[in-house]
């Protein structure tokens, strides 16, 4: 039987990889896909809360659908971001970005 | 003799995380971006397999289709020669963090298995309601009555996101020198030996020489 602990399991582990996407790649593109598989781990554990914990009010699902909409606005910036960079720079390489280093 | 959510879990988990690493492991990053629709698609079937079905049609509109889209155009704006390089900018503090947060996950799991939730199994009603229209009108219900406010701000954001991210993308036409020309920079970037250190002005004083 799939309980709660399954779902998250799946989810820690989609985060994990998640992050080491961010953290490892070079293409600032990569970085935001693996963002928003980040932010997919966390919709799935909403979602699995709610159907385990509290089924019957629809507070989880609720803020899943926030979450998508903070993801879908935080795609676009950061891609509009991206487009810019590379207009200035004409590359997508982090390692290329270095004016906020300090 | 596994139930049919098990054995559409497990298959789903597995397409989920096998699509999520090659996310983050293709050398392309458009094949990368191919396998984060079949990550979100999967996603979707969790969302289904847990009374979402508005969450999972809007994950399918709103991920698998419209995000990738933009992330596809992203893609092609940006057409990398970055596969050439081969070693990985991964410094050893970086390996070591990634460890210690991994550990801590693990961790945050196995207190999560000790840890007794209130579960709740849904009411008789509920189980009526979900087996006559689906969770998509308490979905309505709880965003319009009980997330109004949250609603109502989450539209303002999505309205200022989108003119800021045309304001951010949009190419300056007063000043023609900054903007450069795009099609052409790549080319005289590849002559260049030092990318990474030359300023954007050292790099368009490079092209006009």
């Amino acid at each position: 039987v799939i309980s709660l602990a399954h779902y998250l399991t799946l989810a820690a582990i989609l985060f994990g990889v998640g992050l080491y996407g961010v953290v490892t790649s070079r293409n600032i593109i990569r970085v935001l896909m693996c963002v928003e598989l980040m932010l997919s781990a966390v919709n799935i554990n909403f979602v699995a809360f709610n159907r385990f914990v509290n089924p019957d009010q629809m507070a989880g699902q609720v803020f899943a659908i926030f979450v998508l909409t903070l993801s879908a606005a935080e795609a676009a910036l950061g891609l509009a971001i991206v487009i810019a960079l590379y207009r200035k720079k004409a590359s997508v390489d982090i390692e290329n970005y270095r004016e906020l280093q300090g | 003799m596994p139930t049919v959510e098990a054995i559409l879990f497990w298959v789903f988990a597995g397409i989920t995380v096998f699509s999520a690493l090659a996310v983050v492991t293709c050398k392309r990053i458009i094949y990368s971006t191919l396998s984060l629709i079949l990550v979100f698609l999967s996603i979707a079937a969790f969302f289904v397999l847990n009374n979402a079905d508005f969450l999972a049609i809007a994950q399918i509109i709103v991920y698998a289709v419209g995000l990738t889209i933009i992330l596809l155009f992203g893609v092609m704006f940006t057409a990398e020669r970055l596969e050439a390089q081969k070693e990985h900018p991964v410094s050893k503090s970086q390996h070591w963090l990634f460890g210690l947060v991994c550990t801590m996950f693990g961790a945050l799991l196995v207190a999560a298995q000790q840890f007794p939730y209130l579960q709740k199994l849904p009411s008789a009603t509920l189980i009526k309601t979900l087996q006559a229209e689906g969770s998509t009108g308490l979905l309505g219900k709880a965003i319009f009555n009980q997330f109004v406010l949250p609603f109502e701000v989450a539209s303002v954001l999505l309205l200022m996101a989108m003119v800021g991210a045309i304001m951010i993308a949009k190419k300056r036409l007063d000043t023609t020198e900054t903007t450069g020309d795009v099609t052409r920079m790549p080319l005289n970037l590849a002559s260049a030996p030092k990318v990474s250190d030359s300023s954007p002005e050292l790099v368009l004083s490079g092209r006009e020489s």
